[in-house]
């Protein structure tokens, strides 16, 4: 039965006249079972008979064409990182160790643990989670506005990153969105970049024209307006908030001055 | 393991998707003179010249139906000493893909010499289905070609053309 055209003795098809969907008792006995024409056999082996045509004139020719370009091998290896802004910097973490982004929740300070560092608890999404200022530990100034055309509006926004089951939320100036790179696109940091950065930077992405991926060319992504783009060491970030959070006074001194570890 | 299905004139047939390159549409086939029937042509796949293999007509002896579901199935060659180029195979009616283990399969228990590469069958809804394995159906290929110098030729090009 699955799998035979179901044409009524009038030339329809079966759907044509008993309908896709009922809310009532089903009209057609596969309905009863897949609810939908959509899920049943018929309906799917209909629209491939929708292929048992002659090909259009010019086809073949078209396709020949079109199979001699050689197909731009998609490079497997792609990183997939979520890009954001905090200050005048432009960051970016992958997106593995990143959980969700969240609209700006209000922190609540911890009596006797908060700093400019840990911040406190924020409550998303019903849980409360550790809130901590990424801007502290890279040494930046956030807020700072970035010149940009007037049409775009930036909104602050939390992230939540997770390594295991531990959850950390910092907040950002602007994500511009998720973006996938070709490892060769990643660099070393320059050694120029400031003690306290070089301890998290783990690359410098050169964010040229082709650094975009094809399928993100072909979907009109908005090409992206800075330069360049620092990722950032997610695994050496929560290192350091974790002595930090067990440790206390004397890890702040770790977290902004190198040379001292 | 996933399952290419198509079907040569009323048979339905099923090929494992491990050794399929891609599908692509009836091109036009450029003809290759002094080669087996079934050797209607060869054509250009993104660089490469690929040979077009009729599976109806190497089958049943009837050629395939120039509809838009007969399409060019193409088979990477693996064989342990050579580096073989691509094979295209025309069937008809490739539009479905199938889920099954490879013990859906029963032996029927008659072996074609020629045909060793029909693997067993499946008797479902739908009626049956012919497990085809390429793998075999290649090294078939390669062996008929010892006689055809044409075919021997296409099939031995190494990948870089």
């Amino acid at each position: 039965m699955a799998g035979a055209l179901h044409i009524l003795d009038n030339g329809e098809y079966c759907w044509s006249s008993i309908g896709v969907f009922s809310r009532k008792a089903a009209t057609c006995p596969l309905l009863a079972r897949v609810i939908h024409c959509q899920n049943c056999d018929v309906y799917s082996a209909a629209g491939r008979t929708l292929f048992e045509r002659a090909a259009p004139s010019g086809y073949a020719e078209e396709w020949t064409r079109l199979l001699r370009v050689g197909k731009a091998a998609e490079e497997s290896e792609s990183l997939s990182l979520l890009v954001f802004r905090i200050g005048a910097e432009w960051l970016a973490l992958p997106t593995t160790a990143l959980r969700e982004v969240s609209a700006v929740k209000p922190v609540h300070s911890l009596p006797h643990r908060t700093d400019s560092l840990l911040l406190g608890l924020v409550n998303i999404r019903g849980q409360l989670q550790l809130c901590f200022s990424l801007a502290t530990l890279l040494g930046l100034e956030a807020n700072a506005d970035e010149p940009r055309a007037p049409s775009t509006l930036a909104y602050r926004r939390m992230v939540v990153a997770h390594i295991g089951h531990e959850r950390w939320v910092f907040a950002v100036d602007e994500i511009d969105g998720v973006r996938r790179f070709r490892p060769r696109h990643l660099r070393q940091p320059p050694a120029t970049v400031t003690h306290v950065r070089a301890r998290f930077s783990k690359s410098i992405v050169q964010y040229d024209e082709d650094v975009l991926m094809t399928s993100e060319r072909s979907a009109g992504a908005v090409p992206f307006r800075a330069r360049q783009v620092g990722q950032l060491d997610h695994e050496r970030i929560f290192e350091v908030l974790r002595q930090h959070l067990q440790g206390g006074a004397v890890d702040e001194r770790d977290a902004s001055d190198p040379e001292a570890t | 393991m996933l399952l290419l299905s198509f079907q040569l004139g009323e048979r339905a047939y099923a090929a494992p998707c491990k050794l399929i390159l891609e599908i692509v549409p009836m091109t036009g086939l450029e003809a290759v003179p002094g080669g087996p029937p079934y050797l209607v042509g060869q054509f250009d796949f993104r660089g490469r010249v690929v040979p077009a293999i009729d599976l109806r007509l190497l089958l049943t002896g009837e050629r395939c139906r120039g509809f838009l579901s007969t399409r060019i199935i193409i088979v990477e060659q693996s064989a342990a000493d050579a580096e073989l180029g691509a094979i295209g195979l025309l069937a008809e009616r490739v539009t479905e893909t199938l889920t099954m283990a490879a013990s859906d399969f029963r032996g029927v228990g008659v072996d074609v010499e020629e045909h060793s590469f029909l693997g067993g069958v499946h008797l479902g809804e739908r009626g049956m289905i012919h497990l085809l394995d390429l793998d075999r159906l290649c090294e078939s290929l390669r062996a008929r070609s010892l006689t055809s110098p044409v075919l021997h030729d296409l099939l031995a090009r190494t990948k870089e053309a």
